[in-house]
């Protein structure tokens, strides 16, 4: 199938015998989806109503003359892409070069040689599919580039995805309180024995998705999974003036979810709230995570606690004992730390 | 040995004091941003006239300053307009007591480019001498301040607004002066750079890409003396080992069969007295062409279809056997079609943001904000 089949032409002429001339001409080449307009107006008129691939112009027209058509065309932000040929007379240099200067694609001087109209529809129908093609391959790299950007900052937390993307870089802060929760899956490892790894992957999936969906809720950030072990943050990115006690909420909502997700799953929380710094490591595969002692003593608490409780240190407790129902759980050696008072939140009041 | 260390560096410590003074003297306003398009090479700026924005603001408050003609009708830009590129559309230029110039007004449009100045004066090379010769000349009177200089600097100083422009620009109270003036003016024009042609942005229509293929073509040569980017083969920018100054005897005279152009206007043989030179003028560029009408050094030719007819022709009627004529001005067969296609190239040329825009535009009906 010749090309010119596809594309559709407007051609734009005053006199009748043209129209029929450029119709026999046109037909001869397969150019078979070609409109007629008999002046300036009407053109413009079909122009607004229907998508045309080419437009050949009339120079000399009473009413709206060719230039006045083909500036009008251009100022058009939905049609200024069109490719315009105008038609001229043979020695008319000048309107010629004024119809490139306005933005005309070609011209085609009168009396019509077929093999010249064939060559400039044909270079016209061309350089228009490959304009097309450039745009749609842009526009295919811009959905791309969006892609990868919502990726980022599913990956990333908002604010440091954008930083990232902005200046290529994030600086590390430090932090003067951001709240901390570690939960693990107690007896995970006997859990796995006997089981197949889709299994497993499965029930964590749907355990961890649960947890993502209680952070959310409480405006905190996930920070990352190791293992059976989530981790997240309060007071991180999102503003939280209380983040101890969000992340003692959190947990004891965690812990509460996690028999229902599964009959098997039991989890320990272990919170602590205090400064840390936060940034991003790696160059090519970027992860955010957080580091300090507020860190280390939230892991460690974590791993002192009974299952389906919070655990945190007495001096947090006292924080916010006047909401939370607990238990002393005595002293405990912390790992780094030596003798510590060690209480566990089972509910809140 | 050791003391030789001491003395090396001593000196290599004196030598680098010494280059750092010299250095930062010499590059007062080496941070002037050119903000040139990618490709396009630095304007070479005199060590004496370093750019700056201030200077540039001041040059074209004085470009378009009336006062700098004897009786207030004329400023540089009566005869170099914006919407023209820097051209007046006339066959030649009338100066401002109505006395014709023998010479077509010529482009301003990329004129810091050039290594010699006006049609044909290849001793002259340096913008703030040239522009004093339309200003205090009298073969013809232009602007027709001869014997006026004080008058200038009065009238300036008198204009608080100068005043402080000047200030500014050059830094200390007595800073308004026929010295800076001409700095000033000279800075503004080389700021006058047109390189944002629908051929520069690479979107030529069909048409135009037929024609550059005729352009840039062997047989019609044009590129040999219009070469790309700048369509002149007069040219001197930062980074050229040499400057390319060009000259050519396009075949539009031949008086009395011996080769002879108008005594008025013989080109480069005004100045040398070779007889080679005769009927010489430097190749002006093709920028903004389309809109630079009439065309030639004397604006004897009104069109671009014209122009092409004479190059077609191999000169302009007996001008054709012109004994100086170049050699690339040997003619060519082109038809109807390929003609335009040539004009819708050249007409490609044009930089309509050059013409439009209004850091170059009147400062007294378009202020910057």
């Amino acid at each position: 199938m010749p090309e010119g089949e596809q594309s559709s032409l407007l051609v734009v002429d005053d006199e009748p015998f043209n129209h029929t001339l450029i119709k026999r001409l046109l037909d001869a080449e397969g150019y078979a989806d070609v409109s007629f307009a008999d002046n300036g107006r009407q053109a413009l008129d079909m122009l607004q109503e229907s998508n045309f691939d080419i437009v050949l112009l009339d120079i000399e027209m009473p009413e709206l003359n060719g230039f006045e058509v083909l500036e009008s065309i251009k100022a058009d932000l939905n049609h200024r892409h069109v490719p315009v040929i105008m038609i001229s007379g043979v020695e008319d240099t000048e309107s010629i070069a004024k119809c490139i200067e306005l933005g005309a694609e070609d011209y085609l001087a009168k009396p019509f040689n077929a093999t010249i109209l064939r060559a400039r529809l044909g270079a016209c129908v061309e350089k228009k599919r490959l304009r097309d093609q450039e745009k749609s391959h842009l526009e295919q790299i811009r959905t791309e580039k969006k892609k990868a950007d919502e990726l980022l900052t599913v990956i990333l937390p908002s604010s440091i995805a954008s930083e990232l993307k902005a200046t290529g870089k994030v600086q590390p802060r430090g932090y003067d309180k951001v709240g901390m929760l570690f939960c693990d899956i107690v007896g995970f490892t006997n859990y796995c024995s006997g089981r197949s790894a889709e299994e497993v992957v499965t029930g964590l999936q749907t355990l961890f998705t649960k947890f993502e969906e209680i952070t959310t809720k409480y405006n905190m950030e996930k920070i990352k999974t190791i293992g059976d072990e989530f981790m997240a943050s309060a007071g991180l990115t999102n503003p939280d003036y209380e983040p101890l006690l969000t992340v003692v909420k959190c947990g004891l909502e965690m812990a509460a979810a996690a028999p229902e997700v599964s009959a098997d799953w039991k989890v320990r929380v272990g919170v602590h709230a205090g400064p840390l710094v936060a940034g991003i490591v790696g160059d090519q595969k970027y992860q955010f995570d957080v580091w300090g002692d507020t860190v280390n003593v939230a892991a460690r608490m974590a791993g002192a606690g009974n299952p389906g409780a919070v655990t945190m240190t007495h001096d947090s407790w006292l924080e916010i004992e006047s909401e939370c129902q607990g238990k002393m759980l005595g002293k405990m050696e912390i790992k780094g730390k030596g003798e510590i008072d060690v209480v566990e939140c089972t509910g809140l009041q | 040995m050791s003391s030789n260390v001491r003395a090396y560096n001593k000196a290599s410590l004196f030598l680098l004091l010494l280059f750092t003074f010299v250095f930062s003297a010499g590059n007062l306003h080496a941070d002037y941003k050119w903000n040139l398009p990618p490709g396009l090479p630095e304007p070479v700026i005199p060590q004496s006239n370093p750019m700056s924005v201030a200077k540039v603001e001041l040059g074209r408050h004085l470009f378009y300053y009336k006062k700098l003609s004897l009786n207030g009708k004329m400023a540089c830009a009566t005869c170099h307009r914006q919407a023209r590129a820097f051209t007046d559309g006339r066959v030649t230029a009338q100066g401002t007591t109505g006395e014709i110039h023998p010479r077509n007004t010529p482009s301003l449009g990329n004129v810091a480019y050039q290594p010699v100045l006006t049609w044909a004066q290849p001793k002259l090379t340096r913008l703030e001498e040239q522009l004093l010769i339309p200003l205090l000349g009298t073969q013809p009177v232009e602007l027709g301040m001869a014997g006026k200089k004080k008058i200038i600097v009065r009238r300036l100083k008198r204009d608080p607004a100068y005043h402080s422009m000047f200030q500014a620009a050059f830094g200390d109270n007595k800073a308004v002066s026929l010295e800076n003036m001409a700095k000033a003016l000279a800075s503004f024009q080389r700021r006058l750079i047109t390189a944002n042609s629908a051929y520069d942005r690479e979107d030529l229509s069909l048409a135009a890409e037929r024609g550059a293929k005729l352009f840039f073509g062997e047989r019609l040569n044009c590129f040999r003396c219009h070469p790309a980017p700048f369509f002149t083969d007069s040219l001197t920018h930062v980074g050229l080992g040499f400057k390319e100054i060009a000259f050519h005897n396009t075949g539009l005279y031949n008086l009395a069969g011996k080769g002879a152009y108008p005594p008025k206007n013989t080109g480069l043989h005004a100045h040398t007295g070779q007889p080679e030179d005769m009927g010489r003028f430097r190749t002006p560029s093709l920028r903004n062409v389309a809109v630079t009408a009439p065309y030639m050094h004397d604006g004897s030719v009104p069109t671009l279809a014209q122009v092409i007819d004479i190059y077609a022709a191999g000169g302009r009627g007996p001008g054709r056997s012109n004994p100086h004529k170049s050699v690339f001005v040997s003619g060519f067969n082109l038809t109807s079609i390929e003609k335009s296609d040539l004009i819708a190239f050249l007409t490609s040329l044009t930089d309509e943001t050059f013409l439009t825009d209004p850091r170059f535009s009147d400062p007294f009906t378009n202020p910057l904000k």
